[in-house]
């Protein structure tokens, strides 16, 4: 193979001519700054991206656990399969495969390894996704959301409301109006706006004082239906979970308190069936038998009986 | 046209500078870079005379009109090779051929920089190694292990330099190296070649 046989010159005079007669002129410095910082705006773009997926997520997975999964699905597992953030998860693996994409493309992101380069932007994004996740944006970021993409995106409270707000399987999310008779009646208004009486005669203290507080919560119970109409008996009041940056301890602490609260139903059912039984035999008639309790048989304590 | 003295001492650096003002000094770095690169994308595979002055044509059309991109903290050699390289994988997929590498034989000393460079105890070359057989060798190994090879030890560059060329991280230019040298001795003629 014959290499470098034509002239040299011949190149040099071609390419300068042609600089000449087409015109050519370099292109100006500003060009690349501005291509470099549209790379890098990128970059930053689906970092922020990235971050937001990572927040909300991070959102979903830690409020999730403290969820009362128990009165709403069969197993934790089956509630954690239908609530994960998919979506986010998603946006976040694609955001950061872009955020990959741009860093590489910038001036030197070449002289990055893979590994490097998808470890920072991972770490970038998990951290930019706690900082906003410390500072409530997560919780923002997905209710305006849900706000206003009625119909393409369900929030996490739209969801919780879905879970919850289902009366004929014994779950409203309501708001106290009054006690039409303290202890025994109270009226609340649901999400939906609609005033409902619910019979309170079997809830505890805490529940009663937690429904006193007139915020919104949730509300297990049970539906009677009796010769007339149906009646909604209350059995536990559980906080809501999506109004405001509570520490997950306290979620952790109302969690356990209201599963021992729901145990309390059954092992009250139990003492005073024990009781009545312990008096019968040992002949004691005036004892009256003991009151129905609907709450002891409600899924979510038969659940946690098992 | 102004004539250009070839003696000319000045850093490539320097002679952007200058052609940023006066166009006619890009001729010095042409000068300088018309037969390395000749070279070496005809080891790439362009094998035609004129095909070669396409791609030089191209490859210097595009380092003027991207001047100012070129940053001083880059060898310019880099920037051009860089270039260079990308004009070829151009044209190569223009003419929709794959590139088999045409490594124009720089004797036995080459070969005997690859051998004597193996850093890894299973790739040691035998002293009597036949330019034949590593040349046809080189021509059927993968591109990505072609290119780095070429460019290490037919183009003598560092392995910053063949980062900046091929824009991959430089740990990427020492794993193709190892690898390529791996592949190599495997396609080698057994008969020839003592591993």
């Amino acid at each position: 193979m014959d290499i470098g046989q034509k002239s040299p010159t011949d190149v040099k005079n071609t390419v300068l001519s042609r600089i000449v007669g087409e015109n050519i002129c370099p292109r100006a410095r500003v060009w690349y700054r501005c291509r470099e910082c549209g790379v890098w705006t990128l970059w930053l773009l689906t970092i922020l991206l990235s971050a937001a997926a990572g927040a909300v997520s991070f959102f979903v997975i830690m409020h999730r656990q403290y969820a009362l999964f128990e009165a709403t699905h069969e197993s934790f597992l089956s509630f954690m399969f239908e609530v994960l953030p998919y979506l986010w998860l998603v946006v976040f693996i694609i955001a950061a495969g872009f955020a990959y994409y741009h860093f590489r493309h910038t001036r030197h992101g070449y002289r990055y390894s893979f590994l490097s380069i998808a470890g920072a932007t991972v770490v970038a994004s998990l951290s930019g996704g706690i900082f906003l996740h410390y500072f409530g944006m997560s919780f923002h970021f997905d209710d305006f959301l849900g706000k206003y993409l009625p119909g393409v995106y369900v929030s996490q409270s739209m969801m919780e409301e879905k879970f919850w707000q289902q009366p004929e399987d014994g779950r409203l999310i309501v708001t106290l109006v009054s006690e039409l008779d303290p202890g025994a009646v109270a009226l609340v208004m649901d999400v939906e706006g609609i005033q409902r009486v619910i019979d309170i005669t079997e809830l505890f203290t805490p529940d009663v004082e937690l429904l006193r507080a007139g915020t919104q919560v949730r509300l297990l119970g049970r539906v009677l239906d009796g010769a007339h109409e149906s009646t909604f008996r209350a059995c536990g009041v559980f906080p809501w979970l999506y109004t405001h940056m509570v520490p997950m301890e306290q979620f952790r602490r109302d969690r356990e308190a209201a599963i021992a609260r729901l145990y309390d139903h059954r092992d009250r059912a139990r003492a005073e069936a024990r009781a009545y039984l312990t008096a019968e035999v040992a002949g004691v008639t005036s004892l009256s038998p003991p009151p129905a309790r609907a709450c002891a048989e409600i899924a979510a304590v038969k659940r946690l009986r098992e | 046209m102004l004539s250009i003295p070839t003696s000319d001492n000045r850093s490539d650096s320097d002679i952007v500078v200058a052609t940023l003002a006066d166009r006619e000094q890009f001729g010095v770095l042409i000068e300088r870079y018309e037969a390395k690169l000749r070279r070496y994308i005809a080891r790439l595979g362009v094998r035609e005379i004129d095909d070669q002055a396409d791609v030089l044509q191209e490859t210097f059309i595009k380092a003027y009109r991207n001047l100012n991109s070129f940053e001083q903290s880059l060898a310019f050699s880099s920037w051009i090779y860089r270039i260079a390289h990308n004009e070829a994988m151009t044209w190569f997929r223009r003419r929709r051929v794959r590139p088999e590498g045409n490594l124009v034989a720089e004797s036995d000393e080459v070969l005997e920089l690859i051998a004597s460079s193996a850093d890894s105890p299973e790739v040691q070359f035998d002293q009597g190694l036949n330019a034949t057989a590593i040349t046809t060798a080189l021509a059927d190994l993968d591109p990505k292990y072609r290119e780095v090879l070429i460019l290490r030890y037919f183009e003598h560059k560092e392995y910053e330099e063949i980062s900046d060329i091929l824009q991959i991280p430089i740990g990427s230019v020492g794993t193709l190296i190892h690898r390529g040298k791996k592949q190599l001795s495997s396609v080698l003629n057994p008969n020839t070649v003592r591993i």
